[in-house]
């Protein structure tokens, strides 16, 4: 089932929207997160599936280096950010107790100029993010390098 | 509001109207035609990575219909809705271009799309179905209606597993004479080296031929020599070959280096992502030294190539001044192939604009080099460091020439180098010095919030004239997050992506 950018758009255009700022405070980071780090059930985790990830979730302009998509139970990365599925990680960070399915692109090409190709490696580990007020707003991809 | 940011995509109209419900560009702009005094609209629907509703796509039909340019890419079209695609494609009479890229449409959707084509009146001439699920077993009835489409130019069936029997049954219809094909991109389409004599055949039919991409097929040795014998036996004109991760080898750089030594017209090649190693370049380097060569993009990424190598190639970089961009990307030059390269640059022949040396294990010992490049270079524009374990002392030292009032570089790429804050402290007051600095790249390095606000410190200042600062992977707290949101709303010229 693709998810398309379509109405995650209609939050995340620059000035085309207006939302009362309390609203936004509290989640856009965490949705960002997930637009950027969340993918369900995804369709294959190969380099094809990288291809169209990356540029269905606007990280192709420029090609973004190195991007980790989650999969599963969004649930289960919410929980690291407390005791249930998460403990500290170095000075401000959480890793996960348990591992999960993730799949990570890397840019392969000569240049950061879309179009933008990718290498799959998917796989089953720790993950290491940083929240606030107890959601996710940043994935560490230096934690695994592939 | 940060987030995804919609860059414009360079030669398109802006977008004129946005449908803010639902995020898509299409735009009917006028654009007025040089040395004429009326305008002419381009009419143009653009629409990427969006589910389709019956309703939307009951309001885009009559679009598709009547618009010269249309792209649906990625927006879940199957092979229903290829009946309506062709019925209002034969209704449409100035139709050019057409992309249905990353749509499943199947072997029967791609086959209703060049009926609706092939019984149209319009002038198609560019047409992509990268992506769009054709097999081997769909190929045969598209002859037919592509031989019939006298004035396509360009076709993209990347991503398609067509095999070699598909590519086969293609070539029919490339070989027909009504059939004026110049450009043709077959990236990831199951081919090996059976596939290279049918193109060949075709290359030697078509003087017309500018344009080949066989990228991320394996047609290996022997394939790439038979490819590279068609294109001697051509009397083509070829200005884009890509043969990126075909199983080039270093036996294959002599055929290259002729290839390349006789076609004149030829601006950009591709060989990034193949074992050509030192000995190849050192082969195919005659080729590119010819005077008859003027290349102009050069891809050799990731192809084994070291500061050896490098030898070679500055004899290249000096010299040819027709060369404007260079990849060297995933080689390990190090720090000596750094040096010899910085050396070319500095020589008057070098007209290079773009270099991109990212992953090639350079250090902080390389920078001044760099340093004295972009001290006296006038040419260089853009270099990717990235992926370099520069650290801070590096770019401390490449921000000694970058803040020179003469130094031309627009666009620097220092993602995963090492930069921490005290890195940041170097740039800030560079981004406020330079007068040619339009993009900066930091992405995945390990500065805080300590060293983004430094940096914001600078961009906020009317006076800085950077457009576009890249910081993925940065973790930065709340309170700096809520900085950047204001600055960018204080500053709309200047897009941060995260």
């Amino acid at each position: 089932m693709a998810m398309c950018l379509g109405s995650l758009l209609l939050v995340f255009m620059l000035g085309q929207v207006v939302t009362p700022p309390t609203l936004a405070q509290d989640n856009s980071r965490y949705r960002h997160f997930l637009t950027q780090h969340y993918d369900a059930k995804p369709k294959g985790r190969n380099d094809r599936y990288c291809d169209s990830m990356m540029e269905r979730r606007g990280l192709t302009s420029p090609c973004k280096d190195t991007n980790t998509f989650v999969h599963g139970n969004k649930g289960s990365i919410k929980a690291i950010c407390g005791n249930k599925n998460g403990n500290p990680y170095r000075e401000n960070l959480r890793i996960s107790k348990s591992p999960l399915q993730v799949t990570t692109c890397k840019h392969s090409g000569g240049s950061p100029r879309p179009p933008c190709r990718y290498r799959a490696t998917a796989g089953f580990r720790h993950i290491v993010i940083a929240c606030e007020n107890s959601l996710p707003v940043h994935f560490d991809e230096s934690f695994f390098h592939p | 509001m940060r987030g995804v940011v919609m860059q414009p995509t360079p030669g398109l109209p802006q977008p004129a109207l946005l449908s803010p419900t639902q995020g898509s560009r299409f735009s009917s702009t006028e654009k007025p035609s040089s040395g004429r005094r009326h305008c002419i609209p381009t009419m143009s629907l653009d629409i990427q990575c969006e589910q389709l509703s019956d309703a939307r796509w009951a309001e885009l039909l009559p679009l598709i219909q009547q618009y010269q340019v249309v792209r649906l890419e990625d927006c879940g079209l199957t092979e229903v809705r290829c009946k309506d695609i062709s019925s209002v494609l034969q209704a449409n009479p100035t139709l050019t271009e057409l992309s249905l890229r990353t749509n499943e449409l199947g072997n029967a959707g791609v086959h209703l799309v060049l009926q609706g084509l092939q019984n149209s009146t319009c002038k198609i001439q560019k047409l992509s179905l990268q992506n769009c699920g054709l097999t081997e077993a769909g190929c045969g009835v598209l002859t037919g209606p592509l031989r019939s489409l006298t004035t396509l130019r360009e076709l993209h069936l990347n991503d398609n597993p067509l095999g070699d029997a598909g590519l086969q049954l293609l070539c029919k219809a490339f070989l027909d004479p009504q059939c004026h094909l110049e450009r043709l991109q077959l990236e990831y389409c199951n081919l090996t080296a059976t596939s290279c004599e049918p193109l060949a055949t075709v290359l030697r039919a078509k003087p017309d031929f500018k344009e080949l991409v066989l990228s991320n097929n394996d047609l290996h040795e022997a394939g790439v020599h038979t490819l590279c014998q068609g294109l001697k036996d051509s009397a083509c004109q070829l200005e884009l070959l890509k043969l990126e991760n075909c199983g080039i080898t270093s036996a294959n750089c002599r055929d290259l280096c002729d290839v390349v030594g006789s076609k004149a017209s030829l601006q950009e090649l591709g060989l990034g992502c193949n074992k050509l190693g030192n000995a190849g370049i050192a082969t195919l380097c005659p080729g590119l030294l010819h005077p008859n060569c003027r290349l102009r993009t050069l891809w050799l990424w990731e192809c084994d190539i070291t500061a050896e190598g490098c030898k070679d190639l500055c004899h290249v970089l000096r010299t040819k001044q027709s060369l404007k961009e260079l990849s060297l990307a995933s080689n390990e030059l190090g720090d000596e192939g750094a040096r010899l390269l910085c050396d070319s640059l500095l020589e008057p022949g070098c007209q290079l604009e773009s270099l991109w040396v990212k992953s090639c294990s350079l250090t902080a010992a390389c920078c001044s080099h760099f340093c004295s490049v972009l001290t006296q270079n006038r040419s260089l524009l853009e270099l990717q460091m990235s992926n370099n374990p520069l650290g801070d002392s590096g770019v401390q030292e490449l921000c000694k020439a970058l803040g020179q009032p003469g130094t031309v570089l627009r666009v620097l790429w220092l993602g995963d180098c090492d930069v921490s804050d005290i890195g940041c402290r170097s740039l800030a007051p560079i981004l406020l010095a330079s007068r040619s600095l339009r993009e900066l790249d930091l992405s995945n390095n390990c500065m805080g919030d300590s060293g983004v606000l430094q940096l914001m410190e600078s961009i906020k200042q009317p006076s800085c004239v950077l457009q576009q600062l890249v910081l993925y992977d940065i973790y930065w707290s709340e309170e700096v997050e809520d900085q950047l949101r204001a600055l960018e709303e204080e500053r709309p010229s200047l897009r941060i992506i995260s």
